[in-house]
């Protein structure tokens, strides 16, 4: 290194600290960062996808929510609240969206046991599908009608690239394909799958 | 001249204030801003706090939990005659949570080298959430120095089977790194910004114990290949050697999603005579579907104590000040298909015991790797090291076969 390289390097030690200190204490007064609703569960856990997609997979591979139970993911995310610098409302939104995952995983296999379950006979419409998909958070992870997360891949054009059946199976069993897929297992009926798909085919899936 | 060595302290860093003072100014000026911004931000939750005791929601939910990881695998060196050894580990990390302002999370690492058991904290920390954006550690925590040692060195997370040689902890097989940084006794205070859609800025700024010199005072110093660089231990020992604190930091830009740069740096003084060891850090990560790029590299300088005391007891003010650099970089690529995720990974670095960053006295691994994943967090990672030191000190190649498991 340079003399002049070596004395840059030095005064910068001299005021990098302090000014690292000021923006903490600046961002800590003026917090007007972006702030979600919290009202609403469904936004609040389709925010948690979307943090889920962008942030989980950064340092190591995505973690499935099956692997732990609500409470424990409550540790778990303060543990990466910590470790990942993660803001207040996404610890809280990524805790909503892992927690209605288990709930929508665990809702739909109980669902699936008693043998008449009404949802078996709902019409499959891609109405249907929309509120299915929203409620699921799949836009977390995926890009549907142009919006979305990018840690799978976008499902618009996804018609195009995989027939009707690969989407149906996957919709249905997420690890068919991929044993280490990280794509929650909703356990939709086939009813709800073939809404999903009528979904995706509206929405530019081809 | 006398009238200044009159006043003048048994330190040496007093008779040379316009230099060796000024990180200690920074420090008393940090601190200052580092209540200031506490007082801040404690402000707003004491007042709507009267009626119970702050920071505690009514009843709080807690939760005990045990992760961690294990390790176990099997590895061939090749150095002149080759040797090979099975070894494994395991690093239980115990949170305890409680409500939504407190963790305490605290590692252990366990393993076996020629027949006795170490057993070692790794790290045990309190985290305190004060409000959505600030955090406040305490305890013997990771360092933010570079991305490595906080982020990525479990050994799930690590996608190779070994250890950039740069820093981390020694004791290891394989080569020492050369700056033993990972965990250290302190205090931070860590923030972070949402700027939306997966940008961010995050900052950590911390004061800790800092650099010691192992084995005190100049006797083994001169031993390890008698190169001046001596050699240094973070977080080992509660008894700080000096009483001057370790500052640094480190701000994170996410830039985009999938793009991050990091720069972090330290200052301390690692003996009694006003020796200093500065170290700065840059880090990126870029992903790009299933491919990821990584590189950090580091500087390090030495300012060695150069007041020499004569026999009058005045001291020299003119005597020439020693200062030394070194420093090393990584960069890995990995892309993952399937269940199979191949990497390479390119370390530069100078010699442990050598005064400068020349490619004389340099040294470099390639280490090409492949990992199976059964799960997200376990794979069975193989690795081969190819080593090329232009120094004395010789570095065998090694053949590294592991399977890591996160839990
Ligand atoms: C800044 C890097 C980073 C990011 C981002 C990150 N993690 Fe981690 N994660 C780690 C490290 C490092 C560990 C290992 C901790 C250890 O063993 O010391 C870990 C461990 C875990 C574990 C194992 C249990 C535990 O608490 O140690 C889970 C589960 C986990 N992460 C989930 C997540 C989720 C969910 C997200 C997204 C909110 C996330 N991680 C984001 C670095 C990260
Ligand atoms: C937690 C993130 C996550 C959520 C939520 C999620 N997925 Fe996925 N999905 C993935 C990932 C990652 C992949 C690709 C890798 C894999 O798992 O095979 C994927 C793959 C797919 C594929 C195959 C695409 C292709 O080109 O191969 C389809 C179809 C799909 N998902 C549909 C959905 C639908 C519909 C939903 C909502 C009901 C959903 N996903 C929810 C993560 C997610």
């Amino acid at each position: 290194m340079s003399t002049t390289a070596k004395n840059l390097a030095w005064s910068a030690s001299r005021w990098a600290l302090p000014s690292l200190i000021g923006l903490l204490a600046a961002g800590c007064a003026a917090s007007g960062t972006v702030e979600r609703s919290v009202e609403d569960p469904i936004a609040l856990s389709n925010y948690g996808a979307e943090v889920y997609g962008y942030s989980c997979a950064r340092c190591h591979n995505a973690r499935a929510a099956v692997e732990r139970s609500d409470r424990e993911w409550k540790a778990a995310a303060l543990h990466m609240r910590a470790r990942a610098n993660l803001t207040g409302p996404q610890a809280r939104a990524v805790i909503a969206f892992l927690s209605s995952v288990n709930a929508a995983t665990t809702a739909g296999a109980l669902a699936r046991q008693a043998p008449a379950a009404p949802e078996a006979e709902e019409p499959p419409s891609a109405e249907r599908g929309k509120e299915l998909a929203t409620a699921a958070g799949c836009a977390g992870c995926h890009v549907i009608g142009g919006v979305g997360g990018a840690l799978g891949p976008s499902l618009d054009g996804v018609l195009g690239r995989r027939d009707e059946d690969f989407i149906r199976r996957k919709i249905a069993d997420p690890r068919f394909d991929n044993p280490n897929s990280v794509m929650p297992n909703f356990r939709f009926s086939a009813a709800r799958v073939e809404s999903i798909l009528a979904y995706l085919k509206s929405v530019g899936g081809k | 001249m006398a009238a200044f060595t009159d006043y003048a302290r048994p330190y040496h860093g007093v008779l040379h204030e316009s230099r060796v003072m000024t990180p200690r100014r920074i420090g008393r000026r940090i601190c200052i801003v580092l209540l200031g911004s506490l007082a801040l931000a404690l402000a707003p939750e004491l007042a709507t706090a009267q009626s119970t005791v702050p920071f505690i929601d009514e009843l709080p939910s807690h939760e005990f939990l045990v992760v961690g990881y294990g390790t176990a695998g099997w590895q061939l060196t090749a150095n002149g005659a080759t040797q090979n050894t099975f070894f494994g580990s395991l690093s239980p990390l115990f949170l305890f949570q409680f409500g939504d302002h407190f963790l305490y999370e605290a590692e252990l690492e366990f393993d076996i080298e020629e027949g006795v058991t170490n057993t070692s904290l790794e790290y045990a920390q309190i985290d305190f959430f004060l409000n959505d954006q600030l955090t406040l550690v305490a305890g013997k925590f990771l360092v933010p120095f570079g991305v490595f040692g906080e982020r990525l060195h479990p050994t799930w997370i690590n996608k190779l089977p070994s250890r950039p040689p740069l820093y981390g902890h020694g004791g290891e097989s394989g080569p020492q790194p050369l700056l033993p940084i990972l965990a250290d006794f302190g205090v931070m205070l860590r923030g972070s910004w949402d700027l939306g859609k997966g940008k961010g800025i995050t900052g950590s700024a911390y004061v800790t114990q800092g650099p010691s010199v192992e084995g005190a005072h100049g006797e083994e110093e001169e031993n390890h290949g008698g190169g001046l660089i001596p050699e240094f231990q973070f977080g080992e020992d509660v008894t700080d050697i000096n009483n001057d604190k370790m500052l640094g930091g480190r701000l994170a830009l996410v830039l985009a999603p999938s793009f991050e740069i990091d720069l972090s740096g330290f200052t301390g003084e690692f003996d009694d005579d006003g020796s200093r060891l500065n170290a700065y850090n840059v880090a990126a990560e870029y992903r790009f579907g299933s491919t990821e790029f990584r590189g950090e590299g580091f500087i390090m300088r030495y300012d060695f104590g150069e007041a020499e005391d004569h026999d009058d007891g005045a001291t020299d003010e003119h005597a020439e000040r020693v200062t030394a650099e070194t420093g090393g970089f990584y960069v890995q690529a990995s892309h993952r298909i399937g269940p199979w995720e191949p990497i390479i990974r390119w370390t530069r670095r100078s010699d442990a015991t050598a005064a400068t960053f020349d490619t004389d006295a340099g040294y470099s691994q390639l280490t090409f790797g492949l990992d199976y994943w059964f799960a997200p967090s376990i794979a069975l990672m193989a690795g081969l090291e190819l080593n090329d030191s232009r120094s004395h000190e010789e570095v065998p190649n090694r053949f590294v076969v592991h399977w890591a498991f996160g839990f």
